[in-house]
């Protein structure tokens, strides 16, 4: 502890002493639209990186925290530019630079992790390609590690001083593949000479196979590895500078890939980004963005595409790589409690404007602007607890203690409204024999008037189960049941009926509403559908619904592209409250949307749920959001249910390693908030 | 107390400069209620959009200016002449342009004015109506494909291909044979639209198929809708887009078809006034009197060209690439 306080201390002193790697000062970018308007998307913004710093920016879409990166990148998009202001790199102006001068800077001073990994990889080239691509456009030296200064100091810190002559440059040289063989040998001899024997040298032989890395292992590494096996320090240098000889490209790639975190690297690099799972993707991304040793890696969102345990490995990585290399980190996302858990100060973003910065800490638990302690108010991962409806805010605390109790007997004693057994469903491959379980033997019941959630990674089948309710796709085995009645049989009126009473709320708000379709015509097609009133009821029951879930009755006439995604999910809210149903399917129903109006609808969802006693069953990758809405949680991997039981049961004593896991991912999920 | 005071002391020391704890005025940024609605922007639907792109587009405009002429002259041909385009006199053959003549005449000796104004009908005739039909026709074939997928689709692919397989001059050709002898312009009509329904259906099939697959039609099931009426009330108007580019693009191109028909003397018979007939009946006397071949083609090539411009124009419009998702 007091060796990590050391190194703190150190480092800290060499960041005042190296002064900021990167100051940005009222920076001003303006977007010119087509009608010759210009849009300032972003006003007056000063943050500052420091060497071997992660330093976030936070803001909902459009605050321009995207928009700032690009600008210090020199990538803005389309007809933004830099109207005023300062960006210094290294203490040198470069906001004024041309495409030519920013080419210089790109990869080998600055790298850019992008947002999404499936569109920033060319599908038709080799992962490794592209990242031998990287490598060559900077002319980068493929058999010599290039050093930082901040981590060649901190590297000092914790390893023996050693000759100067030791320290020359050959010293980064990286260990190539063919020589590796021979450098094991070597390395097996000179531990039988220095008397290490039986399973101790077997261990430590086991730890050079795994960590000497053809093309990311350099040649003091190893020297440093044998001697703290107990090799004499000369014999072990002796042998680090006879086998380290510099590693190929095809070396460098793989070392770079491994890095990064890809497993068996060598053969992934020959492989097409198709065949990466997202999570490789953008480990493959990373390995691009740290190729050429960036001083200063920016991070445009980058694990916002993938699931949360996935996140938390990556960024993990991300993290010690990174602090390894001493790179300094600009980390742009959405999510408060991610930003604070990861970086040690925050930038908060609104509109354009820096509204507030800080130590992550401090900005988290003493939130100053109103607009930040929105965002604190409302991020999922830190809160607590189950969201109590404005309803029953109203009432004391004695009321509220007894509606609690009693909402607690109905849990126990209400009948289930809808009951899932058994239920599997088998997919066919292509260019497979074997059938794929998609769900393999799920059972569990909705109560009425409770929520329960289904958490899984994507992949675990939990929509497929969703699906499989609302009968959109019949179950290979199992049965639903809906008030005690399989819904398998169902054809007709009886079909009708029950569409009547189960209706979904889907994930995509941008997909799930006919562009072709007026907000009116959308909300009224269930009641067209079922026949139910003449033209002047169902306008009313429209008019009631858009009350119902707070939209003014001006958006009638809009359609579903001039809406936001928060707002067209409200309209897919009010179309599914149409029929008066019993229960509502919500299939990542708020996954898309930004933290302030994700909890703008799970409130809404809630204070419907309290006001007409409807169940939900609520499909969702994020745990954090299932603690602010369920009662029960099911968890499910690969097609199985893994862990079932009351929400706080799940949060205080999970079971099963594979919900811990979960839980762990939470971003934030560990901080503690002192809310004033 | 002491215990907080070192750590205020902490965290001053560790702050480095230009990251000192910042807190913008609360008045410079105003709150706006989360996810508000921006009221005043007007409402507008994808073919109100469509409308406003296309009203600003200089290709539209000058398109539309001339296809309102060409289809005013087809309608009210004697507006613009009092001559009956078959009454020739072989004493004016080949004379050049006069008072009231302004193209002067052929071979034969009739006005190529009052003949290229005649003209526009059969050329407008058979273009927009070969286009109703072969839209009617390929969307028919090429929805039903799309929608149900299977074997359904199978044996309508399989005949589209078929007919695509043959070439659309020989088919005529041989098809045209039996009618040597009719005048109408159907037989054009029919013919053109026996092989060019193929493009269309494509294209409706693939509309079809991807618009099948957004997710507002699972909604739309969920809701308690029918597969029939999901296919009329989302995927079609969903389709429509891409198909009316495609019949727009393509009535210049059935304009060319009939006037190569009629130039190779197996479309319309020579008592049928069409520009195709009079550039064939023009190609023979093309080094002495151009004049005669210049005024159907430049009609024919204007003609064309606004329905080409226009169809350009509408795919920029509707393109859905180009819409706000």
């Amino acid at each position: 502890m007091s060796e990590k306080n050391n190194t703190n201390d150190k480092l800290l002193a060499m960041q005042r002493e190296q002064g900021p790697i990167l100051e940005v000062k009222d920076l001003k970018v303006d977007f010119t639209t087509g009608d010759k308007n210009v849009v300032h998307a972003v006003r007056d913004a000063s943050f500052t990186v420091y060497p071997g710093q992660w330093v976030a920016i936070v803001g909902e879409s459009g605050s321009g925290k995207s928009t700032s990166a690009m600008a210090v990148l020199g990538l803005l998009a389309g007809t933004g530019h830099v109207v005023g202001g300062s960006i210094k790199l290294e203490g040198e102006e470069i906001s004024g630079d041309t495409r030519r001068q920013y080419e210089h800077l790109l990869g080998d001073k600055m790298g850019l992790v992008p947002q999404d990994p499936m569109s920033n990889l060319n599908p038709v080239w080799r992962i490794g390609s592209q990242v031998e691509e990287a490598l060559k456009a900077n002319h980068m030296d493929v058999s010599h590690e290039k050093r930082s200064n901040l981590a060649k100091a901190l590297a000092g810190a914790d390893t023996e001083p050693q000759d100067e002559d030791q320290q020359a440059d050959d010293d980064e040289t990286f260990i190539g593949s063919k020589e590796l063989p021979d450098l094991l040998e070597a390395a097996r001899q000179a531990l039988d000479e220095a008397g290490v024997a039986g399973k101790k040298a077997e261990n430590v032989m086991d730890y050079f196979t795994e960590e000497w890395i053809p093309g990311s292992e350099t040649r003091w590494r190893v020297a440093d590895d044998l001697i703290k096996a107990g090799v004499a320090e000369e014999k072990a240098w002796t042998i680090a500078k006879s086998y380290v000889l510099g590693s190929t490209m095809t070396d460098r790639v793989a070392g770079l890939l491994q890095e990064a975190g890809l497993p068996e690297a060598a053969t992934r690099a020959r492989q097409y980004p198709h065949e990466f799972s997202g999570g490789m993707l953008q480990r493959a991304l990373i390995a691009i963005g740290l190729a050429c040793r960036p001083d200063l890696l920016i991070a445009d969102e980058p694990t916002s595409a993938l699931d949360v345990t996935v996140q938390k490995k990556i960024l993990d990585h991300l993290q010690s790589l990174t602090n390894e290399l001493g790179t300094a980190v600009l980390f742009i996302t959405h999510d408060l409690g991610l930003a604070a858990e990861r970086a040690q100060h925050i930038v908060v973003m609104y509109k354009g404007q820096v509204v507030e910065s800080g130590p992550s800490l401090e900005v988290l638990q003493h939130p100053q602007h109103p607009y930040t302690k929105r965002l604190v108010a409302a991020a999922p991962s830190l809160a607590s607890q189950r969201i109590i409806s404005a309803k029953e805010h109203g009432e004391n605390a004695e009321k509220l203690m007894e509606h609690h109790v009693k909402g607690e007997e109905t849990l126990e004693r209400s009948e289930h409204i809808i009951t899932v057994s058994h239920l599997t469903r088998e997919f066919r491959l292509p260019r497979r024999k074997e059938m794929f379980k998609a769900v393999d033997d799920v059972s569990f019941s909705v109560k009425r008037g409770t929520t329960l959630a289904i958490v899984g990674e994507s992949g675990s089948g939990k929509s497929t189960v969703a699906n499989m309710v609302l009968k959109l796709l019949e179950p290979t085995s199992g049965t639903v049941t809906y008030e005690g009645q399989d819904i398998s049989g169902f054809k007709g009126k009886d079909l009708l009926d029950f569409r009547r009473h189960v209706q979904p709320v889907f994930q995509n708000p941008y997909g799930s509403l006919d562009p072709m379709y007026s907000i009116y015509r959308s909300i009224e097609e269930p009641l067209r559908i079922h026949k139910i009133g003449d033209k002047k009821s169902r306008a009313k029951r429209v008019r009631e619904l858009l009350d119902l879930v707070r939209m003014p009755q001006s958006v009638m006439q809009r359609y579903p592209n001039e809406l936001s995604g928060g707002q067209r999910q409200r309209i897919a809210i009010a179309r599914a409250m149409a029929l008066d149903p019993d229960v509502i399917v919500c299939d990542e129903a708020v996954s898309a949307l930004d933290v302030l109006v994700q909890d703008q609808v799970l409130q809404l969802l809630n204070d419907l749920q309290a006001e007409r006693g409807l169940s939900y069953l609520f499909i969702t990758h994020d745990l954090a959001v299932v603690r602010q809405i369920a009662d029960e949680v099911v968890v499910m991997q690969k097609g199985r249910l893994v862990e079932h039981a009351t929400t706080d049961e799940v949060f205080d004593h999970p079971r099963q390693q594979y919900t811990k896991d979960l839980l762990d991912a939470i971003p934030g999920g560990k901080l503690r908030l002192g809310l004033d | 107390m002491s215990d907080n005071e070192s750590q205020e002391s902490m965290n001053t020391s560790s702050t480095l400069p230009g990251q000192e704890r910042y807190v913008a005025p609360a008045d410079t940024v105003k709150l706006q209620d989360v996810d508000s609605i921006d009221e005043s922007a007007p409402a507008t639907s994808m073919w109100a959009d469509a409308w406003r792109t296309l009203r600003k587009n200089p290709l539209f405009i000058v398109s539309a200016v001339l296809i309102v002429c060409v289809i005013f002259v087809a309608l009210f041909p004697g507006v613009f002449t009092h001559q009956d385009p078959n009454f020739c006199q072989l004493e004016h053959s080949l004379e050049p342009s006069s008072a009231g003549h302004p193209f002067g005449y052929d071979t034969q000796g009739c006005d190529v004015f009052t003949r290229t104004v005649y003209g526009t009908r059969t050329s407008l005739s058979v273009g927009v109506l070969t286009t109703i039909l072969v839209v009617l026709f390929g969307t028919l074939i090429g929805a039903l494909g799309g929608f149900f997928g299977g074997w359904v689709d199978a044996v309508l692919s399989r005949c589209t291909d078929i007919f695509m397989a043959i070439p659309l001059l020989l088919g005529a050709i041989v098809v045209l044979q039996m009618f040597r002898t009719s005048g109408s312009v159907w037989k054009i009509v029919l013919v053109l639209t026996l092989f060019g329904w193929t493009q269309t259906a494509r294209i409706a099939r693939g509309s079809v198929m991807e618009t099948k697959n957004l997710e507002f039609n699972t909604a739309s099931t969920a809701l308690g809708s029918t597969p029939l009426r999901n296919l009329v009330s989302h995927i079609m108007p969903n389709s429509l887009a891409s198909i009316i580019v495609v019949g727009t693009t393509s009535l210049g191109t059935y304009i060319v078809s009939e006037a190569t028909l009629s130039f190779l003397g197996i479309g319309l018979p020579t008592t049928t006034v069409s520009w195709g007939g009079d550039i064939s009946n023009a190609q023979t006397i093309l080094r002495t009197d151009p004049a005669v071949l210049f005024y159907p083609s430049a009609a024919l090539a204007i003609t064309v060209l606004a329905f080409i411009m226009m169809g350009d124009a509408v795919k920029d419009a509707l393109d859905p690439k180009s819409r706000t998702a």
